[in-house]
This record gives C-alpha cells, sequence and structure tokens, in this order.
C-alpha cells in the first residue's frame, strides 16, 4: 500500500456547481471592467483635452481709426505685456489669424481683426475681463476670449467624470468582496463537520480559513474571466463600430490591455475578503 | 493530565453544571452516563472543540481558556478523538482521510506516509485504503475513525460511545485496539452508555448524572 503521490483536495471547488454567485460575480466584475474602461476614456477625454488650453487667452483687436490693424495688434502686445500675471503675449500672423476668428467669433472677418495669444500664467477667469478694460482704458477696441473659462468648466466635468467612473469599479469591486465573504460564510455553515474536525486534529485557524479561502478563490477567478471577457466582447464591438474616437481616444490596445491585470486584482479580492470572513468566523467560534 | 474544575458548560439549561474530576498520565477511565447526560460534551472541552462556561479546565497543565489560538491548534494536535457522528470527507479516500491529522498541521507527506500505512495494516484497513468512507461497513468507518485518531501518536485519546453502533464483538474490538494504545503510554477515555461494558474493562470508571462527575475506581470504590 502506497501513499498517493498526490492528496485529494480537502475541501471540493467545484465553481460549476455554484451557479448563481458565479452569475452575481461574474456580473460584477463585467460591471467593474466597463466602468474601468469608461474611466480609462474619460480620463484621458476630459484631462487631455482640458490640458491644451490652460492659462491661455486670445486677445481679438480690430484697426481703429486712422491706425491699421498691425498696428493695433502691435500696440496691443505692448499694452498687454505690461499687465501684471501675463507671461508673453505673441502676435499672431493674419493668415493663421483669419482662419482661426471665424472659429471664435462665427461671423467673417470685416475689420481686419488681428489675434494675440496670452500667456496668461494659469491666470483665473477675470483675466480676460481684465484684459479686456486695459485694451479699452488704452483706446484699444478688442475683446479677450477666455480660454480658462473653458477651461475650468471642462475640468468640473472631468472632475464629476472621474470620481463616478472610479467609485463605479470600487463599488463594483467592494460588491464583489462582500458576495465573496457571504460564500466563505456560506461554505463554513455547508461544511461544519469538516472544518470542525479539522480544527479538532489540530490545524490553525489560518490554514482553515486559507482553505475556505482558497475554494472561494476560484470561484472569484472563473468570475473575474466572465467578467473580464464580456468586457472584452464590448471593448471589441466599440473598437469594431469605429467609436474608439469617442472614447477619448482609446487605442485597440487600451481596450484590450487592461484585462489580465482586473482579472488578477478581482481574483484577489475575492480570495482575501473570504479568508478574512472565515477567519473572523472561526475567532467568534472559539 | 487533564483537570476539571467546577466546570460547567451551557446556559440555565445546561447538561454539565459542575464537574469537577482529575486524568492523571497514561490512565484509562471508561465514561458512563445515560443518553444526552453530557458525555460527548465532556470530551469535546477536553479536545478544545467547546470552551468551558464556567470553571477551569486545565489539559497538560495549562488552564484552556488563557491559551491563544494558535497554542490551543498546538494542544489539540497531542489529542486524539473519536467524536459522534463520525465526519469524514467523503470525496477523500480512506488513507487521505487517515492522514487528515498530519496533514492540516503541516507534515509533510514523505514524514507521515508510512505512518498512515501502519496505522491502516494494524487496524485492518490497508486492503481499503484506496475506497471511500461511504463504502465502508459502520464497523470498519469507527476503525478508520479511530485510525485518524491515532495517526499522530496522541498523548491523550477520546473514543465516543464504541458500543452504541457498533455490535459486542466489534465493541470489543474498538476496547483492544484503544488498549493497546493505552499500552503504549496513551491517556485514554472511551465513552459509553453500557455500564456492564465498562465494569467489563475493568477500567475506573467516571460517571455522570444531573451534570456531575463522580469517579469510580476499578475496584468498585
Amino acid at each position: 500500500m502506497n501513499a498517493p503521490p498526490r492528496p485529494g483536495r480537502i475541501l471540493r471547488s467545484s465553481p460549476w456547481r455554484r451557479l448563481t454567485p458565479a452569475l452575481v460575480l461574474g456580473v460584477l466584475a463585467l460591471l467593474g471592467g466597463l466602468a474601468l474602461l469608461m474611466d480609462a476614456a474619460g480620463y484621458r477625454a476630459t484631462r487631455g483635452f482640458a490640458s491644451r488650453f490652460a492659462g491661455v487667452e486670445t486677445v481679438v483687436v480690430w484697426s481703429h481709426g486712422l491706425e491699421s490693424a498691425d498696428a493695433a495688434q502691435a500696440r496691443a502686445a505692448e499694452i498687454l505685456a505690461g499687465v501684471p500675471g501675463v507671461g508673453t503675449v505673441t502676435p499672431l500672423d493674419p493668415a493663421t489669424g483669419d482662419a482661426l476668428i471665424a472659429h471664435i467669433l462665427g461671423a467673417p472677418a470685416a475689420s481686419e481683426p488681428r489675434l494675440l495669444a496670452v500667456d496668461t500664467a494659469g491666470g483665473g477667469k477675470s483675466s480676460a475681463r481684465r484684459l479686456q478694460q486695459v485694451l479699452g482704458a488704452q483706446d484699444v477696441p478688442g475683446l479677450a476670449v477666455d480660454h480658462n473659462w473653458k477651461d475650468s468648466s471642462t475640468a468640473r466635468k472631468a472632475g464629476l467624470i472621474v470620481t463616478v467612473s472610479v467609485l463605479a469599479p470600487l463599488i463594483a469591486i467592494l460588491g464583489f468582496a462582500l458576495v465573496c465573504a457571504g460564500e466563505a460564510r456560506r461554505e463554513m455553515a455547508k461544511g461544519h463537520g469538516v472544518i470542525d474536525l479539522m480544527r479538532t486534529s489540530g490545524a490553525t485557524e489560518g490554514y482553515v480559513a486559507g482553505l475556505v479561502g482558497a475554494r472561494v478563490a476560484g470561484l472569484a477567478f472563473t468570475a473575474a474571466l466572465w467578467g473580464a471577457a464580456g468586457a472584452m466582447v464590448a471593448a471589441a464591438l466599440v473598437s469594431r463600430r469605429g467609436f474608439v474616437d469617442a472614447l477619448g481616444g482609446l487605442s485597440r490596445g487600451d481596450l484590450i490591455s487592461p484585462w489580465p491585470l482586473v482579472i488578477v486584482v478581482v481574483w484577489l479580492v475575492g480570495a482575501f475578503a473570504a479568508w478574512l470572513s472565515a477567519l473572523s468566523r472561526l475567532k467568534r467560534r472559539t | 493530565m487533564v483537570r476539571f474544575d467546577q466546570v460547567r458548560r451551557g446556559a440555565e439549561d445546561a447538561v454539565l453544571r459542575s464537574l469537577s474530576f482529575a486524568l492523571a498520565p497514561g490512565s484509562f477511565h471508561m465514561l458512563t452516563g445515560l443518553r444526552g447526560v453530557g458525555k460527548t460534551s465532556l470530551l469535546r472541552l477536553i479536545c478544545l472543540a467547546d470552551a468551558p462556561t464556567q470553571g477551569v479546565v486545565q489539559v497538560f497543565g495549562r488552564d484552556v481558556a488563557t491559551l491563544s489560538p494558535k497554542d490551543a491548534s498546538f494542544t489539540r494536535r497531542r489529542i486524539g478523538s473519536v467524536l459522534y457522528p463520525l465526519v469524514f470527507v467523503d470525496h477523500l479516500t480512506v488513507w487521505d482521510n487517515v492522514a487528515l491529522p498530519p496533514r492540516v498541521t503541516g507534515r509533510r507527506l514523505a514524514d507521515y506516509g508510512a505512518e498512515v500505512a501502519a496505522v491502516l495494516k494494524w487496524l485492518g484497513l490497508a486492503k481499503l485504503a484506496d475506497a471511500r468512507p461511504q463504502a465502508l461497513s459502520v464497523a470498519e468507518r469507527h476503525r478508520l475513525a479511530i485510525a485518524r485518531a491515532v495517526v499522530n501518536r496522541p498523548e491523550i485519546l477520546l473514543v465516543d460511545e464504541p458500543d452504541t453502533e457498533l455490535d459486542a464483538a466489534e465493541a470489543q474490538r474498538a476496547l483492544k485496539l484503544v488498549g493497546e494504545i493505552h499500552a503504549a503510554g496513551a491517556t485514554v477515555v472511551m465513552a459509553c452508555r453500557d455500564e456492564a461494558f465498562a465494569a467489563a474493562s475493568g477500567q475506573p470508571v467516571i460517571r455522570l448524572l444531573e451534570g456531575r462527575a463522580t469517579v469510580i475506581e476499578a475496584d468498585g470504590r
């Protein structure tokens, strides 16, 4: 009679037999994964876009009286350079300015306006108004367009999107952990006799909790695989339909690459929650 | 080796109310009493499966209430128990079931493999090593439980009511096997319902009645 080459598992791991918790965990992993995807897309779209406008004003000036548009542009540059808080003032050449003016004013250039890019070194919302006041005081007709206002608005929206999209995966992971902890308690109740047997045989609480945790971890891993697979399919569909640009320029690699890490994280969270739940239950029993 | 001092287990309707007795190292006691009198509860207190509600239980000279969880686990490793209802890991083989105590205490297969084989041979279960517990007869299951209880060479062996499920011949066989373990140096407590069975063993008796214990020496004192 020889010893078996490998002893059998004391607590059997059979995720397929526990379909309901596996489905719940799978859906949670899928939702968490999709939220993570939205998180990445939202962050890219808002933060990336907003940063292009930080601390930059555009000032439009016109010819006035006998003063030509170019002279008005040069005078405005000189005046604005002397305003406290202004870094550099860059007069734009007429061709570039004409192309941009239609975007800003929404009307064709009738009086040869000229543009100046003013770096306000991250100045606040009042900067544009102030620049316009300074120009008005010096009898230079001009309009200051405050990109910082756009920036702060975008940043607020970005903050909201990022907060929601960070909270969503966290809530999904918390739900995942709670379901795994509940599953561990169910395993403990179901295997009460064998667990009692292990304890009276001298197994430590950590050992028993480890076995229960490993059993639930098997379930968590399967669920994480399902969730990640579902999220990858969703990502592939989005990518195939050409919505990648709408997701803030996420590449196809961005849509695929996080999933191995997500699976490992979700698996570990599930195993840890189950282990902790089993351990606390064993301690309560003693 | 084991000392109970005014031990109570349970609340208002406690089965064990005021137990006081001591077991010397290397002793062999039969534990008797009617059904429901608390024999299994007493054995569970000795093997640290349960904790007393009141009083002091000392095992190996230490108050079990003062043991850390880890120390309690190490203490349990020195105690073998056959408690009812008999529990086995049904999806594991007889061999794996016997190997459970050394395995869960972190020993390596290479260290305990020979011991498991020897215990199975000694108890006549060697040919059933690959069977599942549910395929065994009642007597074989009881011997399997004894094999599991002794594989770690315990200093204290607790055996619960072999006379309940086993026929007279098998109960005597169980008594003989436990006697051999006692002869090897273990302190033994064997619970039984049958007073005659206890008396015939020629060992001192702990009689449980109304939550209290009375120790009767083998010569009837």
